[in-house]
């Protein structure tokens, strides 16, 4: 584990589907009540109180963009189902590797 | 206490993840120890030590002429604990995205308030 990544297949075609990441009115309905949001490298970003800048756009495929101390990139890809949309976010590059996610983890459940 | 952006900023120095992971196994380490098993001079150790000092990370503990480190895991708890928040967001965001995918497609949209309609 190097970072948060989620991902859920959304029941539409890839145009839809880029649609629901990328229009205000759709990102009200799910991420956050306040939507500032460009799909234009550069842009600025608000959702809610979190602030950033958008990244790296690829039309229908990956958008990446910075929030609060965070990097978040949003990828979608085709599925016999629909659309694949993968969500990563993380932290300072945080590429911890194996040997020391056990190490964080053992320390959760045994404080010292 | 050291904020978060201290710990995982120390912690994304894989040298420093190194000296971390040799402290866990051998408590007590001294600087020059560190510098016997890395492939790093005794002035670096002594740089990412104090890093991750200021992280909280180890903390130091002097025995006559020498100091000796010691992990203190506590902010890594924390960092994992930020790890648990965010990915809990990120379920939250996409089964409300799922439920909007899901509705609009089967009944064309549908009120604000209407729960689960789910299976019927």
């Amino acid at each position: 584990m190097s970072c948060v990544t989620r991902e859920i297949v959304l029941p539409v075609p890839r145009e839809r589907a880029w649609e629901l990441v990328t229009e205000p009115d759709e990102l009200r309905e799910w991420l956050a009540e306040e939507v500032e949001f460009e799909v234009e490298e550069g842009a600025p970003l608000r959702f809610d109180d979190r602030e950033g800048v958008v990244e790296r756009v690829e039309p229908g495929e990956l958008i990446e963009f910075t929030w609060e101390d965070s990097r978040v990139v949003w990828q979608l890809e085709d599925h016999d189902e629909g659309t694949r949309f993968v969500v990563t976010e993380e932290r300072h590059d945080m590429v911890w590797g194996p040997k020391l996610t056990a190490l964080a983890s053992a320390a959760a459940l045994c404080p010292a | 206490m050291p904020g978060l952006n201290e710990v995982f900023g120390a912690l994304a120095d894989p040298t420093r993840r190194e000296v971390m992971l040799s402290l866990a196994e051998r408590p007590g380490l001294t600087a020059s120890h560190l510098a016997g098993e890395l492939p790093i001079t005794r002035q670096a150790v002594a740089k990412h030590l104090g890093a991750l000092s200021t992280a909280g990370l180890v903390t130091a503990r002097r025995e006559g002429r020498e100091t000796r480190y010691t992990l203190t895991p506590a902010p890594l708890v924390d960092a994992m604990q930020w790890m648990t928040d965010v990915g809990a967001e990120w379920d939250e965001r996409l089964e409300r995205l799922r439920r909007r995918t899901s509705t609009s497609t089967a009944l064309g949209g549908e009120g604000e308030g209407a729960g689960r309609r789910e299976g019927a």
